[in-house]
């Protein structure tokens, strides 16, 4: 018997914010402008750095909501994003790859990886069957490091010329890890 | 020398310190926690990690940024990174 895959929407508040998985009508061009923005797309590792309207909505449509997710991080009273969970799951092993973005530049550095990262990642492990979540971040990218030192993730590893960054050369990574109940 | 940290590597985190806040050195305790100056966030964090990353010559490692609590602990890492 063929099993069916269950279509099962993220949704969660979180103080002032409600995250949420995103539907390709969410697609605005204040997303488009923070991705496209030479900070976020460094951090983010969107090599083509080009999005636009149709770009997105595309990218949006690609997640499927069982085993891609793309949350976005709506604060409560607005209707476009000011950032994004992006959540791949590999349900054979119960791993999820998870990555955070924010598109909204004056919400960069204002916390709200700090204030969302724990909450986000015990829905997918409460609720989601998920047993462990990597996130990968790239060596330079300061802010998130900073970030991940102060959550519950534990440096795992350091991948040498994992991916290529903007201006076409390798960059390392580090692998950081949530295993559940850690 | 107190701690094992030089004075000089003190007023050198001090300094870097200064520039990522806009606040003047002097007005920085070595020993208040980053994260209770005012202003802070992960962007002055951000901006701290790239101008110890050019004071200390290489990348900074998560270990280190994890024992970064206050200028005292910046300026251990340029002792340690910097001597000859």
């Amino acid at each position: 018997m063929k099993l069916q895959r269950r279509v099962r929407p993220f949704s969660l508040d979180i103080g002032g914010l409600h995250l949420r998985s995103m539907r390709a009508s969410d697609a605005c061009q204040s997303m488009v402008d923070g991705l496209n923005h030479t900070k976020v797309a460094r951090a983010i590792n969107f090599v083509d750095g080009e999005f636009n309207i149709e770009k997105l909505r595309a990218f949006i449509s690609g997640f499927d909501n069982v085993q891609r997710y793309l949350v976005g991080i709506f604060p409560k009273g607005r209707t476009t994003p000011v950032g994004f969970y992006r959540v791949e799951i590999g349900p054979r092993h119960k791993t999820a790859h998870l990555m955070v973005a924010v598109t909204d530049i004056g919400w960069l550095g204002k916390g709200l990886f700090h204030a969302t990262c724990d909450a986000v990642c015990n829905e997918f492990f409460e609720r989601r069957d998920v047993e462990k979540i990597t996130s990968h971040v790239n060596t330079r990218n300061y802010m998130m490091l900073a970030h991940m030192t102060t959550t519950r993730f534990k440096l795992e590893g350091k991948l040498r010329k994992e991916v290529i960054g903007p201006g076409g050369e390798r960059l390392d990574q580090y692998i950081f890890s949530w295993v559940k109940g850690e | 020398m107190t701690d094992g940290v030089t004075q000089k590597a003190i007023e050198q985190a001090l300094q870097l310190v200064s520039r990522s806040f806009g606040q003047p050195a002097s007005a920085i305790d070595p020993d208040t926690k980053l994260v209770d100056l005012q202003d802070f966030d992960s962007l002055a964090m951000e901006e701290i990690l790239m101008e110890l990353e050019s004071v200390i010559g290489k990348p900074v490692e998560p270990d280190l940024i994890a024992q970064m609590e206050t200028a005292r602990d910046i300026a251990r890492i340029i002792e340690l990174h910097t001597q000859s």
